[in-house]
């Protein structure tokens, strides 16, 4: 074939240089392809155009390429066998100028799956931390109120138990017959304290109700007396609640046998005589 | 090669090794910037990867094959970062070098090294001139029409000029190899 001048000596250096157009370029093509003298002069001026690429400086890149590329390869190697050579047959141009990047992009779209998975699964721990948290402050909660709940009970108690003894004591005013006399404090130290005794004419037994007393520790006592023609009589040791609240049941107490009741703190076990300094409640019975 | 063909990571790592900092240099010559060229560098060498088994060693040596890979991948980022018209993308570049004759590739790294020095001696002969044009086309991606422009060149001193430029260059390298 006929050597074409203008061809070889203006367009073969620059499709070595990969510098033409697509139209120069299949101008190239549709002439080397028929003339393989042609097609040689091409190739050795294209590795003489290759050889320019050694006109760069090295530069050694960052250690993450690599680490990222081997990454790639070794999941690549894992998971696809080799490839089949490609064919003969041009492929499609746009499918091979972005076949790496699809690749590439494939790749992210993988990572970033298992980015976002990971953070789904992140974001679930943390929704689960939070509402174990949750779940253990309901239950401190809870048992912060079954506490309280039982404080409560065990006030419902006692108030039921005072009431209860107002009940009695009111009942035990109103009986036929009862008498009722005060005891106040005579020492000015328990100005709360007061008490009153009811008598029972029917069966000549008294009830002491006493409240407000302050609390003994376990070596005292408090201790009822009748007074009898100025004699006091013992009538028996009793303790309070944490109120300070009584109910003491005395026998052998007929109206008109004894002048005056009082109440005083004593060692455990009681006194045979009141200790005089520590009477703290007293009342006078008048006929 | 054959290795990296066989899919052996160990061999993959072993060319990246040998060529990646040559290969990285060439990137960087064309689009003047480290980060995106060390992006275009991985996926250059990913190709190479998956596109191993299309290598024919017959028909010329590994590294022009890889450089012509480098070269259109930092020539996409150029396009794309000026997004203006250049030069048809040659996609078949590397079947080209591939089937372009050439010496056995002897696979050492002290080889590339003497082939880079006989390069930059005979580089270094050329006219500023002559070296100016195929610069332009070869780590600009310039077609002969934009290097006519840019340079204010008549379109045919720029054939001139490439075409002796690329004569002189296999000269020199002969003279080089025969030194």
């Amino acid at each position: 074939m006929k050597r074409d001048q203008r061809i070889e000596e203006e367009l073969f250096p620059f499709y070595a240089l990969h510098a033409l157009t697509d139209e120069e370029r299949a101008e190239v093509d549709a002439y080397i392809a028929v003339n393989p003298e042609a097609a040689a002069r091409l190739a050795a001026l294209a590795q003489d155009a290759a050889g320019l690429a050694l006109m760069a400086t090295p530069i050694p890149p960052s250690p993450t390429v690599k680490a990222v590329l081997m990454a790639r390869v070794a999941t690549d190697s894992r998971a696809a066998p080799a490839p089949l050579p490609r064919p003969a047959a041009r492929p499609e141009p746009a499918r091979r100028r972005w076949g790496s990047w699809g690749l590439a992009a494939g790749f992210a779209a993988a990572v970033l799956a298992l980015i976002i998975s990971g953070g789904a699964i992140l974001n679930i721990n943390r929704q689960n931390a939070g509402l174990e948290t949750a779940i253990a402050g309901l239950e401190s909660t809870i048992a912060g109120l079954q506490a309280e709940m039982g404080t409560l009970r065990t006030r419902n108690d006692e108030l039921q138990d005072q009431l209860q003894a107002r009940e009695d004591q009111l009942a035990a005013y109103l009986a036929p017959g009862a008498i009722t006399v005060a005891l106040g404090d005579i020492t000015g130290l328990h100005p709360d304290s007061v008490g009153t005794l009811t008598l029972h004419p029917d069966d000549d037994t008294a009830t002491l109700h006493v409240s407000n007393l302050p609390a003994l520790d376990e070596t005292q006592t408090y201790q009822a007396w009748l007074i009898a023609d100025g004699t006091p009589v013992s009538a028996g040791t009793f303790n309070v609640d944490a109120s300070g609240a009584a109910i003491h049941a005395i026998g052998d107490a007929a109206p008109g046998s004894f002048e005056a009741v009082g109440i005083s703190i004593e060692p455990a076990g009681g006194s045979d005589q009141p200790t005089p300094d520590r009477i703290i409640l007293l009342a006078g019975l008048t006929s | 090669m054959a290795r990296v063909t066989a899919r052996d990571p160990d061999a993959f790592e072993h060319l990246y090794d040998r060529y990646a900092p040559i290969t990285l240099g060439i990137i960087v010559k064309i689009i003047q910037d480290r980060a995106e060229g060390e992006e275009a560098l991985q996926e250059s060498f990913w190709r190479v990867w998956n596109q191993a088994a299309t290598f024919d060693p017959a028909k010329g040596p590994f590294r022009a094959w890889l450089f012509s890979i480098a070269r259109r991948q930092a020539l996409d980022l150029l396009r794309r970062r000026n997004v203006r018209p250049q030069a048809a993308r040659d996609e078949d570049e590397e079947r080209r070098f591939e089937q372009a004759p050439a010496p056995d590739d002897v696979g050492q790294a002290a080889e590339l090294a003497i082939a880079a020095e006989q390069m930059r001696g005979a580089l270094n002969r050329l006219s500023g001139e002559q070296l100016q044009v195929l610069e332009l086309a070869y780590f600009k991606g310039l077609t002969r029409q934009e290097i006519a422009r840019t340079t204010g060149l008549p379109l045919g001193t720029v054939h001139t000029r490439a075409r002796l430029g690329l004569q002189n260059l296999r000269s020199f390298m002969g003279a080089t190899n025969d030194e």
